[in-house]
């Protein structure tokens, strides 16, 4: 008798295996009645305010697109995971959102190493993959393919725009200091590269890699002081940076060294530093809303609609780069007729962008590269001051760097590629 | 590079050394007595910071804010512990090794998201209270007066705890219990009840910790992870369950740290590393540990 009920259980569950596959085979087979874009950001841990915010732009954009018409008719849908900055979780949530959710495209991340992880899957799977914060230049260059695109500027071109804005100091005696992980290394090495190039006597005079969650940083402080060099290039980031500024400050590092770095003229950054943050620090970034040099109508007025829209006054890039990513899918969709992946990458490619920054209130523009599939995204760099208008340190007097000058070249791609 | 730099790159190892001295005993001695790793023991470190930046936002112009929040804090986060042990912890004692471990791991997650969901992702910086701003002439370099107020903080705290386990009835419940909970109960001890104690002192320490990190850090998500590493680092080389291998593995992992990032910088991450694969093949139960039963 016990034997007959377990037949019949499994029967039953066999029975049920097979309807559930069958429902959802068919509901994939039937045309998608909307488009989506499947995102794996950071929404927690040390990246977790990245993720966040690029929710945001990217949920104004959606509604924005969906109050307009949608796209090709049909609605456009988000789909956010936490990857929890962990590239298995981030490759797990990918393959969960191509092969289950069925989504139309990827967008993510913020930790380069998630972005590394997932590549690899969009290749071979055939998915457009829309990388913005995660910034290792080898996303783009050694691991580039056909089907991954980038909508801000990598590891290469954020240092050498720090480069470039000291070129013309007089400083000689360099010290690079950064995350040890890849990010790290490549701004590091970046950075040297190009501050060699730019002025043959620069020197490298020494290097620290604290490990990323590194809550103490004063033995490095007194081993860099002791080198006296004249700057430090740095790409520490999130609050281990708030808590380097925090000990710099009396062991007076900053009066003796001048610090740049490749990001260190963000929102994120110069916020949570706020006064520890010393003026004259040199830093870059990719939208400087507050900077007169830099500010156009267009930033101005997405900053009031992001403050009315999430009571955000002070919006980071990552919210302008949720924004812009979402758009420029939903454009390039439009252009090519169809959401077919491989007519939607032609579409991508060539596209002209509006950046929403700008030299004298013009917004910049750049058309998404089909050689190494870069948007254009332009660099910025300036020096940090305290100004009456802002609650926390704005950098200002910004520089913008653009196109070859922060781009890889066709030979330093093939080369990183080992073609 | 001259004597006074190495000095003073040695005393910068000491300095934040001696705070990961305090959470790495808390976690030492409630492996001693309860026989349980906490893993959601940064948490507490983590939550304290948090409940310290409140605190002293909360008190803006108080004078003495600061240390208003280094009591309160902490004193939270025990509360916290007590409850976790009492209502938690309590029911997993008669099962296996691994349910007590998987519990306090899921702890790990559950209060990393209480975490975000009170204070959100962005970082908290607590303001350095200005009694103990600005630095000292040492050496002929400026060193950071918090950085001395931690070394000699965390010294009294650990000569406190010191004189509690060495000097007092109570620490000799509490050693007795750790070497052996069942003949300790036959002579009359409350062994629950010293469980909790001990736990809700374990969950202090972490909570002193990060409320003494406050002002030089930021209080963010992850740091619970961050710290974690650290504190298992230094039990192991020091002793799983010794207070003073506690102590000697935290100077012990911050002077090589200081000193790696002066000489060979390019390898300082795997330094803690490899000091604690040392002791794990030479003598695994650390330097003051005692042989495993």
């Amino acid at each position: 008798m016990r034997g007959h009920h377990l037949n019949r259980s499994i029967t039953v569950i066999l029975i049920l295996i097979c309807a559930l596959v069958v429902t959802t085979t068919i509901a994939q087979a039937k045309g998608k009645k909307e488009v989506t874009i499947g995102v794996v950001h950071s929404l927690s841990g040390p990246g977790g305010v990245f993720g966040q915010w690029f929710r945001d732009g990217a949920v104004l954009a959606m509604e924005e697109i969906n109050q307009a018409g949608g796209i090709l008719g049909k609605p456009l849908r988000l789909i956010f995971r936490d990857d929890k900055c962990s590239p298995e979780v981030g490759l797990r949530e990918a393959k969960d959102l191509v092969l289950r959710k069925n989504v139309d495209y990827l967008a993510g991340t913020v930790v380069s190493s998630v972005a590394l992880a997932i590549s690899p899957f969009v290749k071979e799977r055939k998915k457009i993959f829309i990388v913005d914060t995660a910034s290792d230049k080898a996303i783009m260059e050694e691991h580039g393919h056909r089907y991954i695109f980038r909508a801000t500027a990598g590891t290469r071109g954020l240092a050498y725009g720090a480069a470039y804005y000291v070129k013309d100091m007089p400083y000689t005696k360099y010290w690079v200091m950064g995350p040890d992980y890849a990010y790290g290394h490549s701004m590091g090495d970046m950075f040297m590269e190009k501050i060699k190039e730019l002025k043959p006597d620069a020197v490298k005079v020494g290097e620290s890699w604290p490990k990323f969650g590194t809550n103490d940083f004063t033995p490095y402080i007194s081993a860099i002081m002791a080198a006296k060099p004249e700057v430090l290039f740095s790409s520490i980031w999130g609050s281990d940076w708030v808590a380097w500024l925090k000990q710099a400050k009396p062991m007076g590092f900053h009066e003796k060294i001048l610090e740049i770095g490749g990001e260190k003229g963000q929102i994120e950054n110069l916020v949570p530093g706020g006064k520890d943050v010393p003026e004259g620090l040199v830093g870059g970034g990719f939208f400087m809303w507050w900077d007169p040099a830099m500010a156009t109508d267009v930033s101005k007025k997405f900053v009031a609609k992001v403050y009315e829209r999430t009571g955000n006054p002070h919006p980071s890039t990552a919210v302008q780069t949720g924004y812009l990513v979402t758009h420029s899918l939903a454009r390039a969709v439009k252009k090519a007729g169809t959401t077919d992946t491989e007519k939607v990458i032609n579409a991508l490619e060539g596209m002209e962008i509006n950046w929403m920054i700008g030299e004298k209130g013009v917004p910049f523009k750049s058309k998404i590269r089909s050689l190494d599939h870069h948007y254009g995204s332009p660099i910025l760099a300036g020096k940090v001051k305290f100004v009456p208008e802002y609650p926390f340190p704005v950098t200002m007097e910004s520089k913008l760097y653009s196109g070859d000058q922060i781009m890889p070249t066709e030979a330093q791609i093939k080369k990183a590629r080992g073609q | 590079m001259d004597v006074s730099d190495i000095a003073l790159q040695l005393l910068t190892g000491a300095s934040v050394g001696m705070v990961i001295f305090l959470i790495a005993s808390g976690l030492t001695l409630v492996f001693g007595v309860l026989e349980v790793l906490n893993f959601a023991h940064g948490c507490f470190y983590m939550l304290s910071a948090y409940i310290c930046y409140t605190t002293v936002r909360l008190l803006a112009d108080t004078p003495g804010a600061f240390y208003l929040a280094v009591i309160i804090a902490p004193l939270t986060v025990a509360l916290l512990g007590l409850i976790i042990e009492y209502s938690l912890l309590r029911r997993v004692y008669k099962l296996e090794l691994l349910y007590q471990l998987l519990l306090t791991f899921a702890l790990v997650y559950i209060l990393g998201d209480v975490t975000k969901m009170i204070w959100g992702l962005e970082y908290r910086s607590t303001p350095t209270p200005t009694a103990l701003t600005g630095s000292i002439l040492l050496l002929g370099r400026e060193f950071p007066i918090y950085n001395l107020f931690l070394i000699v903080f965390a010294a009294m705290v650990g000569g406190g705890l010191w004189l509690m386990l060495h000097r007092t009835t109570f620490g000799r419940m509490i050693r007795g219990t750790a070497a052996d909970r069942e003949i300790v109960s036959t002579l009359g001890v409350n062994v629950p009840r010293v469980f909790s104690l001990v736990f809700l002192i374990g969950a202090w320490l972490a909570g002193l910790s990060g409320a003494l990190m406050a002002p030089i850090t930021a209080a963010a998500p992850g740091m619970d992870v961050a710290i974690i590493l650290d504190c298992f680092i230094v039990i192991v080389i020091g002793g799983m369950g010794s207070m003073g291998g506690a102590l000697l593995g935290a100077l012990i992992l911050g002077e090589v740290n200081a000193l790696s990032i002066l000489f060979v910088p390019k390898l300082t991450m795997i330094f803690p590393f490899i000091l604690m694969a040392i002791i794990l093949i030479v003598r695994p139960w650390g330097l003051l540990g005692k042989p495993i039963r």
